[in-house]
């Protein structure tokens, strides 16, 4: 088990290398000089040559590269701001709580309430219960959060008056964007959950149980449940990378200035540092946030913790 | 010797998407204690409905008891309350599935689903209760050590094993066995068959034997009874169904199977197919694929009549107990 | 049940839309789509104003009977750049989704096909590309691509083509190994039959029901992009670039906001309602 976890270690460290490899090229490609553009149209030719030498643009493009590649993975040092001068890393140190305090929040919500409303559904199959949570659950699948996030705004800001629309000063400011990014993945959970139990109650072992003269409730929470958990838990990885990604649309409806915000305001003025760095910080996000969970799920289900205390791959 | 479960009359329907299923239709059968009745019939001709009828675990919707009354000693189990069932189901009557490879929990190791039946129906405390499904392990041939394994460590044989240990962990008194060896390779069949005849012996138990196989049933049963799309055509001793084979259906079962004495014959299977459960024809289901059909058989659905003492058979034209060339 | 109603001869494509519909609520999508397609389709053509035709006297109308859905900041009139925009979101939608399916199945199949180093390096290719979250591969490539629609049609892909390649490949590989194929061999069928007859058919159902699905996500992910200033922009009527422009009046006129956010939320309940359908139709275990 400790070599596998070594293993996707290893190759979690390949990859994000990588992608770093990606993420400079990508922003490299985009057209426009950043030193021009951030010295303004006033600027002499003379002082945005020397401004290009200082941020290193007059080298290569695998000279740049590998400056970068080596600052990054090597010294683990993400550079300073080119429109702030500050160190990147220490403002991803501040923001990093506020978009993990949503993301993390938004989770449990997802995962909690999507596996409950899905179980729900589940067992009155086919009874108006079952339609009316489906229906639901679609229509927030179909709706995009932003849009979401802007009628709660509307609502609960500046109709009611209960909420603060946008800032990070109280407890208050997270209820909205906490919720706006909660939403659609509650659906998700939910329409997930609802078939992974109903392919549970077919199944024979629950048969098996009824015939042992086991309560229906009990069936329900010892048998039905753990097996119905099983492609719930495959998906929470992925979910949390997914609303953590999601956090650059909800921090600009609601202006926090998290991670995302910052990644926004660092595409947005050609602050590629910012931006590296931000993305750079999603994908270990993602990649840990996914190991994780295949970890958890192997330590639950036998079938595959055997897999892997074999040394074999699950693909 | 008393009858120790009565089924008299049975109905069930499953609806589906508006149309009706007839699974079941007015079945009737007895298995008196310690003895072995023999279901016999085709895929789809009900038996595992009949089956899970008497637990009452049939999933509703979509099907449902019309009527019939299933009485063990005496007790209407369809009148019962939910929460007596529970007593009965797993205590009184147990099953044993078809599939073992799915009859499992996969995330439960198989010790604790055997524990678990047993305290459902004992006073255990958790430490006997493990004593006493180690010890269900060991009598099914499986050592005691493999408790907190998990299915998947098991072979289907195996599995099978220990799906015969729940079932049997109660010492019930009515043991529903729905195919226990279709699903095995053939040399585990005889094994496993071996082993649920040895524990009823052993255990004085009952049993229902659902199978399509009649080698299987000639192995086992003291009584046979043949169904045929949800109703029973044929019932009596092994002796009777096996010698004196008098309904067409039966006699077309028996001369599909190969004869170990006449070389060179050919298998006879029966021509046609089982009727659609949704429209079953009127009269006698089998008619339509039957060679002495006449046209009473197409308009009135037959009564069992009784051939020799318990030898009882549903069919207009066959009045005489048969003998095996079916030529009677 | 064995039945036995005889043989009905019907087409693979007719029995497909008979059994995609079977439901009302697939029905239902069916029907929303095809007419909020053909709205967007004809009702430009039909309405008395232009695009961007500007009336100072209406600005931030309300609903009224000459402009049904109001005008926005500029007077112009919301139902017919609603309509209008349409044809962007559903577009970029559309074409977004097929695109990236298009591709993910060649590579997919490419690596499925030959397996061996082919395989192995398009794999560890597709590690990487996944391990950026589709919504920064999408930010990242709509900065460096800039704002056109097939700029945005790109990004809108890219983020979604580890996943179909993965898919395609894996169905390849537990397809390949099934014994139909053998069968298929073993009466001598050639290799494209194979390929296209048996193969296909089987690895590109899930595929199918990934991209109807596909298109409504990839409507909201287009209108979030316009949201956080990227891809298509205002003054276009994209529907999303509609919202981003509304959001300003947030306060004051909200109907410039509610308009497109109900568009586009009722378009895409509309498909995923259609991708339930599909995915009924093509889920051999609800067959009858």
């Amino acid at each position: 088990m400790s070599r596998y976890i070594l293993k996707r270690i290893l190759g979690m460290i390949v990859i994000l290398w990588c992608a770093g490899l990606v993420i400079f090229t990508l922003t490299y490609l985009v057209p426009g000089d950043p030193a021009s553009l951030l010295l303004g149209k006033e600027a002499s030719q003379e002082t945005i040559e020397i401004k290009r030498h200082v941020m290193g643009l007059d080298k290569s493009f695998l000279g740049q590269l590998g400056s970068y590649m080596y600052n990054t993975f090597v010294r683990l040092d993400f550079g300073e701001s080119w429109v702030f001068s500050s160190s990147v890393i220490s403002e991803l140190g501040v923001r990093l709580p506020r978009t993990l305090i949503v993301g993390l929040a938004a989770m449990v919500l997802n995962v909690v309430f999507g596996t409950l409303l899905g179980i729900f559904a589940g067992t009155h199959e086919g009874r108006w219960q079952d339609s009316l949570v489906m229906i639901i659950a679609m229509v927030f699948v179909s709706a995009p959060d932003f849009f979401v996030a802007l009628l709660m705004i509307l609502l609960f800001s500046l109709k009611l008056n209960w909420l603060p629309a946008y800032g990070i000063d109280s407890w208050k400011c997270y209820v909205m964007p906490i919720l706006a990014s909660s939403f659609g993945g509650i659906a998700i959970n939910a329409r997930q959950a609802r078939s992974s139990m109903l392919e549970v109650i077919r199944a024979d072992f629950v048969t098996t149980a009824r015939s042992k003269g086991q309560k229906e409730g009990i069936i329900v929470r010892k048998h039905m449940l753990p097996n119905a958990m099983m492609p719930i838990i495959t998906g929470v990885g992925g979910g949390l990378a997914g609303v953590i990604a999601g956090s650059p649309v909800i921090e600009t409806v609601f202006s926090i200035p998290g991670v995302g915000a910052y990644l926004l305001s660092g595409v947005n003025q050609h602050d590629y540092p910012v931006v590296r760095a931000c993305v750079i910080f999603f994908a270990l996000f993602a990649s840990i946030a996914v190991l994780i969970m295949d970890l958890c799920y192997a330590f639950l289900d036998p079938r595959i913790k055997a897999q892997y205390s074999k040394g074999k791959k699950v693909k | 010797m008393s009858d120790f479960l009565k089924v008299k009359d049975l109905e069930v329907i499953y609806t589906q998407a508006g149309r009706t299923v007839h699974a079941v239709n007015g079945v009737s059968l007895e298995v008196r204690k310690g003895h072995t009745l023999g279901l016999v019939g085709e895929t789809g001709a009900g038996k595992t409905t009949i089956a899970k009828a008497i637990l009452r675990i049939l999933p509703d919707p979509p099907a449902k008891i019309k009527r019939g009354e299933i009485l063990l000693d005496g007790e209407d189990l369809l009148k019962k309350p939910e929460s007596e069932m529970l007593q009965v189901r797993g205590g009184k009557i147990a099953m044993i599935f078809q599939d073992p490879m799915t009859a499992l929990n996969p995330l439960m190791t198989v010790g604790d689903q055997i524990l678990e039946v047993l305290t459902l129906h004992n006073d255990y405390d958790i430490k006997t209760g493990m004593k006493k499904a180690g010890e269900m392990l060991e009598t099914v041939g499986i050592p005691a050590e493999r408790y907190g394994e998990y299915p998947h460590q098991f072979s289907g044989g195996m599995k099978q094993r220990v799906v015969i240990a729940m079932a049997l962990a109660c010492n019930p008194e009515l043991l529903l066995a729905d195919e226990p060896t279709t699903a095995l390779d053939v040399t585990i069949q005889a094994q496993v068959l071996d082993l649920i005849n040895e524990l009823k012996e052993k255990f004085q138990t009952s049993m229902i034997l659902i199978t399509h196989d009649l080698g299987v049933i000639a192995q086992t049963c003291e009584n046979v009874a043949v169904i045929y799309a949800g109703s029973i055509v044929e019932s009596g001793t092994r002796e009777d169904i096996f010698d004196h084979p008098t309904h067409p259906y039966t006699i077309g079962l028996f001369e599909s199977l190969p004869n170990m004495t006449a070389e060179g014959e050919k298998l006879k299977p029966i021509a046609g197919m089982p009727p659609d459960p949704t429209d079953l024809p009127e009269g006698c289901a089998f008619a339509p694929r039957c060679p002495y059909a006449t046209e009473e058989c197409r308009r009135r659905k037959p009564e069992m009549k009784e051939l020799s003492p318990g030898h009882l058979c549903a069919c207009f034209n066959r009045n005489e107990p048969g003998t095996l060339k079916g030529g009677a | 049940m064995a039945k036995q109603k005889g043989y009905k001869k019907s087409s693979a494509l007719g029995e497909f839309f008979r059994r995609a519909t079977k439901s009302f609520s697939s029905k239902l999508g069916v029907f929303l789509l095809l007419f909020i397609v053909l709205a967007c389709v004809i009702g430009p053509f039909l309405s008395p104003y232009g695009v961007n035709d500007v009336d100072l006297f209406n600005m931030y109308a309300g609903p009224s009977k000459e402009h049904l859905l109001g005008c926005d900041s500029m007077g112009r009139d919301m139902l017919t750049r609603l309509l209008y925009g349409g044809r962007y979101s559903l577009a970029l939608g559309i074409c977004a989704s097929l695109f990236g399916a298009a591709l993910g199945i060649i590579i997919g199949s490419i690596g499925g096909y030959f397996g061996g180093v082919t395989e192995t390096v398009i794999m560890r290719f597709m590690d990487v590309w996944s391990a950026l979250p589709g919504t920064m591969l999408c930010i990242l490539v709509s900065n460096a691509m800039g704002s056109g629609f097939f700029a945005t049609v790109i990004a809108l892909t890219v983020g979604g083509i580890p996943g179909t390649v993965r898919m395609i490949r894996g169905q390849i590989l537990s397809e390949r190994s099934k014994e139909y194929i053998e069968a298929a061999q073993s009466i001598n069928c050639s290799s494209p039959v194979i390929m296209f007859k048996h193969l296909l058919p089987n690895v590109i159902q899930p595929v199918i029901v990934t991209t109807t699905m596909g298109i409504g996500s990839t409507m909201i992910m287009a209108a979030g992009l316009s949201y956080i200033g990227l891809g298509i922009q205002p003054p276009n009527p994209e529907w999303g670039a509609m919202l981003t422009e509304g959001r300003t009046y947030i306060r004051t006129n909200p109907h410039l906001l509610l308009v497109p956010g109900i568009a586009i939320a009722l378009t895409v309940f509309a498909i995923n309602l259609m991708g339930d359908g599909v995915r009924d139709a093509l889920d051999p275990k609800l067959r009858d």
